[in-house]
Order: C-alpha cells, then sequence, then structure tokens
C-alpha cells in the first residue's frame, strides 16, 4: 500500500501567510489609540487658523471682542460637529505628533475643538510611531486642508509655500514643480503655476491684501511683477468688464430694451411726467389724470400705458 | 512583568495545559513570583489550584470560594461591600473592587479565579462602545504597580473564543502562543489567532510590539502521517515557518493524568527526570523563555 500523505490546505496556507505578512510589514507609519484631552496640544503653524481660543470653547466668546462675529459662527459651527461626537462618536480620529509630554495636532483641529465642547475626557487619535521629519508633516496638514472650501486662496497658498519651504530643508535642494505635483497629487501645470505665484512676492501681498481671490485670477496676473502693473490690469478688466457689448457675442440677440425696475414710485412718476411736459406729448395729459402715485400697481400700469403711447407716436 | 498568552479560538488544543505547565515552569523551576489569571469561564485552571465551589443558584456553575484572609481583619479592611469572594470578573463589573489573589500550595504561584457567570455575562457583551472599555480594562489592571511590582511572569489562560475576553487577554499580553493540533480544523483556528495578532499589532507602537513566540504543535503524534505531514507543511512555509516553534508536545497519557484531581505528583516537573512528558515540558518551556526574553533585548536595543 502506498505511503499516506497529506498537504494543508492550501486557502488556509495563504492565509496564515498573508496574516503573518501583515503583522510584520510596516503598513503605516501611524498607530491607532485614545488619548486624554488635556495631553493635547494645538499647531501654532497650522496654516488653518481658528480665531476662537480653547478656553472660549468652554465659555463661549465674549461679545466684547473685536472678532466676536467670527468666534461667535466658529462657535456654532463646532457645537453642531460636537453635538454629532457626543451622539456618534468622532467617526475620524484626529492626527498628532508626540511632543514631550504633549501630543501636537498635525490634522483635526477642529474635531478636537469639538471634541473638548462635548466634554469628553479621551479622543481617538492617531500617533506618529517615529518622529516624522517636517516635511512628512506639511503634506499631511496639505492633504487634510487641499479639499477645503472655507480656506481663502492665500492661505492655501501659504500652506503649500510651508510645504516648499520644509522640502528644501529635508532634502537640501529647490522643489521642483515636477516633484511638487507628485506630493500634491496635481497637475504639473497646475504646480507650475503654484511656484510662478508664490515666489511672486508683489502677487502675493495683493493676494494676502484680498485684491485677488481666486487661483485663476493669479494665474492670469503671474507674470506681471510691479504693484502698478497688477493692479491697473485689475482695474482694467474691472472696466471693461461694464463697456462689453454681449449683444455681439454668444447668446441670444438681444431685441427689446429693458427699462430695469425700481421699488421707488418717483421715479417713474418723475418719467411719466417729464415726457407729458414735452409739447408733443401734452395732448395724452388727461389719460393720466386719475393715476394714483402712491400705489405700486397703479404707477406700473400708468408707466406701462405711456410705453405704449410713445411706442405708437415714433411707429414708422 | 511579562504577561504570556496561550490563545486559540478552537477548544481542546491546550491552553489550560500549557498555561499550568507555564506557572509551574515560572514559579518552580525559574523560582519567579508568578500570577495565573483565569479567563475562561469553564474555570478549569482556577479548579486546578482552588477549590472551586459550585453556586447552587447558578446554572452556569462555578464561583470560587471564600478567601481565607476573609475575616482575619477585625479592623474591617475587608471593606463592608467584600463577600469574602474574589475573581477576576470583578475588574470588569466592579472595578472599583479590585481583586484578591488566592495562595496555592506553591509559595511563588497565586492565582487569581473565574467566576463562571459573571465572565460569562463579560464575554457575551456585543455593545460597540463598551467593547473598547472591556478591552482596555484588562490591561490597565495589569499595567498597575500593585501588580506590576508583585510578579514577575503573568499567565493569562483564555476562553476558546474570539470574544471579549479573550481580546481583553492579547490586548494586555506582552507576548502570546498559538497551541494547536497539527490537523486541518484547529489550524484554521491557528489563522484566527494570527489575524488578532497583527491587529492588535497595528494599534501598538513600535517599542511595545506583541511577540507572537510560536505556534506550538501539541498532542502531536509523530507515528501518524497527518501530523508530520501537517508540521511540515508548516515549518516550510516561507511566512510562517519562523514562527513554528521547534518543540512538540506529544499525546500522552501522562497530561490527562496529571490533570486530574487527586494527581500524585500534583506538577508535571515533580515526576522524574528519565519521565519523557518532563522531558518534552522542560523543552518546550525552555524555548518559550528564551524566546521571550531574547525577544525583551531587542526591544530595548531598538528603544536605545
Amino acid at each position: 500500500m502506498a505511503k499516506k500523505t497529506f498537504k494543508l490546505s492550501s486557502s488556509v496556507q495563504k492565509a496564515l501567510g498573508d496574516t503573518v505578512k501583515m503583522a510584520n510589514s510596516e503598513v503605516s507609519n501611524l498607530h491607532s489609540t485614545e488619548i486624554l484631552v488635556e495631553k493635547i496640544k494645538l499647531d501654532p503653524e497650522n496654516p488653518r487658523r481658528h480665531k476662537i481660543s480653547v478656553d472660549e470653547i468652554t465659555n463661549g466668546p465674549s461679545n466684547k471682542d473685536l472678532d466676536y462675529k467670527i468666534k461667535l459662527k466658529e462657535f456654532e459651527g463646532l457645537r453642531e460637529l460636537s453635538a454629532s461626537i457626543q451622539k456618534e462618536g468622532l467617526l475620524n480620529p484626529i492626527t498628532v505628533v508626540k511632543e514631550g509630554d504633549f501630543f501636537k495636532i498635525v490634522a483635526g483641529e477642529r474635531r478636537f475643538l469639538a471634541t473638548l465642547m462635548s466634554k469628553k475626557t479621551v479622543i481617538e487619535s492617531r500617533v506618529f510611531k517615529r518622529e516624522p521629519n517636517s516635511f512628512d508633516l506639511k503634506v499631511v496638514q496639505w492633504m487634510e486642508n487641499a479639499a477645503r472650501k472655507d480656506l481663502t486662496l492665500y492661505n492655501k497658498l501659504m500652506n503649500v509655500s510651508m510645504l516648499m519651504d520644509a522640502y528644501k530643508e529635508s532634502k537640501k535642494e529647490k522643489m521642483t514643480a515636477i516633484k511638487l505635483s507628485q506630493v500634491i497629487s496635481c497637475s504639473r501645470q497646475q504646480a507650475q503655476y503654484f511656484v510662478v505665484i508664490i515666489s511672486n512676492r508683489v502677487l502675493m501681498k495683493l493676494i494676502e491684501e484680498g485684491e485677488i481671490t481666486t487661483f485663476r485670477k493669479a494665474r492670469e496676473l503671474s507674470n506681471l511683477t510691479t504693484r502698478e502693473e497688477i493692479l491697473n490690469k485689475l482695474n482694467n478688466e474691472k472696466s471693461q468688464n461694464i463697456k462689453k457689448d454681449k449683444s455681439n457675442g454668444a447668446g441670444r440677440k438681444r431685441e427689446i430694451i429693458s427699462f430695469g425696475q425700481s421699488k421707488n414710485i418717483s421715479v417713474g412718476k418723475v418719467i411719466v411726467e417729464s415726457v407729458l411736459n414735452q409739447d408733443r406729448f401734452k395732448s395724452h395729459a388727461t389719460a393720466f389724470d386719475g393715476v394714483d402715485w402712491t400705489c405700486m400697481t397703479s404707477s406700473t400700469k400708468a408707466f406701462q400705458r405711456l410705453i405704449k403711447i410713445l411706442e405708437n407716436e415714433f411707429k414708422g | 512583568m511579562k504577561i504570556i498568552v496561550p490563545c486559540n479560538n478552537k477548544g481542546g488544543v491546550g491552553k489550560t495545559c500549557l498555561s499550568s505547565i507555564f506557572s509551574d515552569y515560572a514559579s518552580k523551576i525559574l523560582k519567579k513570583k508568578t500570577l495565573i489569571i483565569d479567563l475562561d469561564p469553564q474555570c478549569n485552571i482556577s479548579q486546578r489550584y482552588v477549590q472551586m465551589e459550585i453556586d447552587p443558584n447558578n446554572p452556569d456553575g462555578h464561583h470560587p470560594p471564600i478567601h481565607i484572609d476573609y475575616g482575619k481583619d477585625d479592623d474591617g479592611d475587608d471593606g463592608d461591600d467584600w463577600n469574602g469572594r474574589s475573581s477576576i470578573a470583578d475588574i470588569f463589573l466592579r472595578p472599583e473592587q479590585g481583586v484578591v489573589p488566592y495562595p496555592t500550595m506553591n509559595e511563588n504561584l497565586e492565582v487569581m479565579p473565574a467566576h463562571a457567570a459573571e465572565l460569562l455575562l463579560v464575554e457575551q457583551c456585543r455593545k460597540n462602545e463598551v467593547l473598547e472599555k472591556i478591552y482596555n480594562r484588562f490591561a490597565s489592571f495589569l499595567s498597575s504597580n500593585d501588580i506590576q511590582a508583585a510578579y514577575d511572569y503573568v499567565i493569562v489562560d483564555t476562553a476558546p473564543s474570539k470574544g471579549p475576553l479573550t481580546r481583553s487577554a492579547i490586548r494586555a499580553a506582552t507576548d502570546i502562543i498559538i497551541p494547536t493540533q497539527m490537523e486541518d480544523k484547529p489550524i484554521r483556528g491557528v489563522f484566527g489567532m494570527t489575524q488578532l495578532w497583527a491587529q492588535e499589532n497595528s494599534s501598538r507602537c513600535d517599542s511595545n510590539q506583541l511577540n507572537l513566540i510560536g505556534i506550538l504543535p501539541n498532542m502531536f503524534d509523530g507515528r501518524t502521517a497527518l501530523h508530520n505531514s501537517m508540521y511540515e507543511n508548516l515549518k516550510q512555509d516561507e511566512f510562517i515557518g519562523p514562527y513554528v516553534m521547534p518543540c512538540v508536545l506529544s499525546r500522552r497519557i501522562s497530561f490527562a493524568e496529571n490533570d486530574t484531581e487527586n494527581a500524585a505528583p500534583r506538577s508535571i516537573f515533580d515526576m522524574q527526570k528519565s519521565n519523557k512528558a518532563r522531558q518534552e515540558c522542560l523543552a518546550m518551556c525552555e524555548y518559550v523563555f528564551k524566546n521571550i526574553e531574547q525577544n525583551t533585548k531587542q526591544k530595548d536595543m531598538e528603544t536605545v
């Protein structure tokens, strides 16, 4: 009789091997845990800044404060998030890095403030296992902030700028547009624009002042170098916008003149009266005797009647 | 302090047997202060060291006897709440109370017995928000200064499950070992445990990784082609191979005999030196405790 042989089921063997591989491989540089909230502190360099302070989270902002309105808005927003944390718990853990006895927030400032507000004592966190370099930290912050809608253009650009500085510091070489596009996953062209805009100090100053608020505009102006040139071009564009005759351009051709609307009855009254004062139209004045110039409906009808009369007069 | 946990969600593969071998080895041979904790509602290992009582009012079985120290302090130190019985289930259900370990015949070995009904209560918990707390409760109990100072080794006997009790034991453990028979279904159980091991490690920092001592072939019958070929199969696998232990515990009547209530001698290590079972256990324990020591050294090196 042949000797019996047995084999481990291949699926079990594969599954076992896979888990052992998984356990030994370093999946990421982060591990998840819970941390006491008092051990957590904010990162003063985070590009997204809250006006509201940790004290004001518990007591509410004071109305004597200059930034009261902004703070109140932030406070209300945090309260919504805090209610959901109380109910469902924190869905996305915050990311922190150990700094002495404390943990500094890399990403998740709002989630942390809302957790404080919900009076929880611990917060779910992902902690860097090894100390990350400043470049890695900036990349995490970029990822966290990139998709935000409430970040201004300036904040967004400063975020990229800090990312590039951190790269320069850790790698001892300048960050090229190609490298930037790989790190923040955008097109090379866009990365190129980032580099150009950020290196244009005059332009950045104007962006900080709020003169330029969209990336598209900043891109168009990025080749200008003096303040005057940029402001001129900006103002030119503004006035051009008014002059532009759109009737020759795209869209349906305009066939009527619109007189617009007004909430002020006197405007209509003045127009009607001044037309009727002309010798040519005086004969029509009697038709307007019964108009009540305090009633919107009556005034509108009178104005429409005047237009009809004028159209008839100029016919042919 | 080292916390060693034999675990496998398959029953009858030798977790309890291994727990008692380890606690005997650590306390008798190494002469270290050892604590054995029974997290298995079946209370088997508690029964081995403490005369457990059967609660007539509870169909779920055993509970610890009145502690010998109970009532000895006349100054009321016992507190009014304590009923004289102490089990490890207290840390889950009455965390404010603490657990009083029971002494054994061996002066280096103490035991925190199970309470069948109460452990079952914990094991049946399925509420997600409570589960994390249960997992952590046992770990924080063992990390308290009192326990850390009192013992060199803590051995935790676990239930054959992947439930809250086993998970808490793994959360607290420094080292785990997976005993299994070299047969198809028990080996499938090994998979469940390696998964828990991988999961646990992903939530621990680098300096505190959970050490998998290895997969121990138990009840091994070297005369059968099945056991031999399964063992060879595992050993030769690229990834599992390094974790398959070179030593085995064979299927021997001595182990079963030793488990009976009036067994003499009480411990495998009290048997004659020529006894095969004793020799096997000794070799296995030497391998295990050496592995633990090496792993600790490695961790220390890395932290430096």
